[in-house]
Order: C-alpha cells, then structure tokens, then sequence
C-alpha cells in the first residue's frame, strides 16, 4: 500500500548531440546542446505489512496486527503461574496487575518489588483481600 | 550526455572520408588540446576489431575534422553492416561525439 505524500518539480539537465547532414556521407556537423526537461517528483510513503514484530523485552511477537499482538502480550504477561519481577518484566510499573495462576490470586503491583492481592479467587465465589494501600 | 547517430556507408575497396564539425550550442568547438579516435565492430561488444579510423583535426578553431578509412584498410572489411563511434577525447575526458552503423557494400571491380 502507498500513498502519496509531496508533490514537486524538479529539471533534468542533459546534453545532446544534433547531428547536421550537409552532404550526405561526406560532411556532417555533430553540434552539442543542453536541454532541460521539467519533471515532476512525487513522493510516496510505501507502508509493508510486518513480517512479526519483534522486542528484545518480550521475545518474538508472533501476531502481525496491532489488536492481536497486545492480546498476545497480555495473555503471555497479564497472568502466569510466577509473579512478575523487575528481572522478569523489566517495564514493571507501580499499578501493574497480574493474576497468579497458582495461587488463583489477582495481585497489583505496588513498587519496590511488592505485589498486594486485591482478590483471592476460591471455590464458587471470589473474596477481596483485606490488604491495605 | 548522448552521441549523435548517424549511419555511414562505406564502400568496399574504396577510400572512405567524412568530415565532422564540432560544434556546441551551434558555435565551433575549439579542438586545442583534443584528439579523436573510433573504431568499428561488427556488434558493440564485441572483441573484433574491424577497422580504426584514421582521425585529423583540420581546423581546430572551427572544430572541423575528418575520419577516414583508406582502400587498403575497406578491402579488407567483409560486406555486412558494424557498428562504430567517434570519441573526442584529451587526457582526462572522453566524449563520444557520434555513432551509429556502417554498411559496407561490395566491391564488383577488383
């Protein structure tokens, strides 16, 4: 896909050689020119679609649609039978929250390497952890 | 820059003479200091030289010159059709000033 992005002119200078035929096969003039030609230039911005999308933090991205490749990154990072770590998830922030697939808990990242449990899921029903902010 | 193309003929056996003008933008080039050459080939690329012409600068002010094959040299020359240009050159340029085919026709007295 493209689509043009600037359109401008530009002049294209080159030389020539007219050739005179003042007697045929005996005398010839061999005069040399410069003509200019106005050109137009026009840009184009040229998008490709991506191959994968790949980041040194996440591994390979396998999804090549910006939808697809978020789920894909929230099902690798939004939950998981380990919490995350700063070594682990190095774009770990304060707010972060991440749902324990062991212990059935959905935590929230508090700093300083500290995750609080905001829900304990247990049984038929979930019940909201007592921890304070 | 591009040559100009003009197309020669040439009889087989005969002397063979033409007579360039140089000029650029319709005013004489002046040829102090430049010589020229041209060869023909039977194809553009390829490894046989068939002839060279003979080269003269006759008025250098008014860049008149003449290229020419003498008999001895267009006897030798199978009829058939080759290609050459003449260049114009000094010690650092090159300019090749025409081009084109020559057709050699054959000689009947001999």
């Amino acid at each position: 896909m493209s689509a043009r992005t600037a359109t401008t002119t530009g002049i294209c200078s080159t030389s020539v050689t007219n050739i005179t035929v003042t007697e045929a096969n005996k005398k010839i003039i061999a005069d040399t020119v410069n003509v200019e030609t106005t050109v137009a230039i026009e840009q184009y911005f040229i998008s490709a679609t991506a191959a994968g999308v790949l980041t040194t933090a996440h591994n390979d991205m396998t999804q090549e649609n910006v939808q697809s490749a978020i789920e894909q990154l929230d099902a690798a990072f939004g939950r998981g039978p380990t919490d995350p770590t700063s070594e682990t998830e190095p774009f770990l922030d304060e707010g972060d929250l991440f749902y324990n697939t062991n212990t059935n808990q959905l935590k929230v990242y508090r700093g300083s390497g500290t995750w609080d449990i905001l829900l304990q899921a247990e049984g038929d029903m979930s019940t909201l952890d007592g921890s304070t902010f | 820059m591009s040559a100009g193309k003009y197309d020669i003929k040439v009889d087989q056996g005969s002397d063979f003479s033409l007579q360039l003008t140089i000029q650029e933008s319709g005013v004489a080039k002046d040829l102090s200091g430049f010589s020229l050459r041209g060869q023909m080939r039977p194809t553009k690329d390829s490894s046989t030289l068939t002839a060279t012409f003979t080269t003269t600068i006759t008025n250098v002010s008014g860049g008149v010159c003449t290229i020419s094959l003498s008999h001895t040299t267009t006897e030798n020359i199978t009829v058939g059709q080759y290609f050459y240009d003449i260049e114009l050159f000094t010690g650092s340029t090159v300019q090749r000033v025409i081009e084109g085919l020559v057709t050699v026709s054959p000689e009947v007295t001999r």
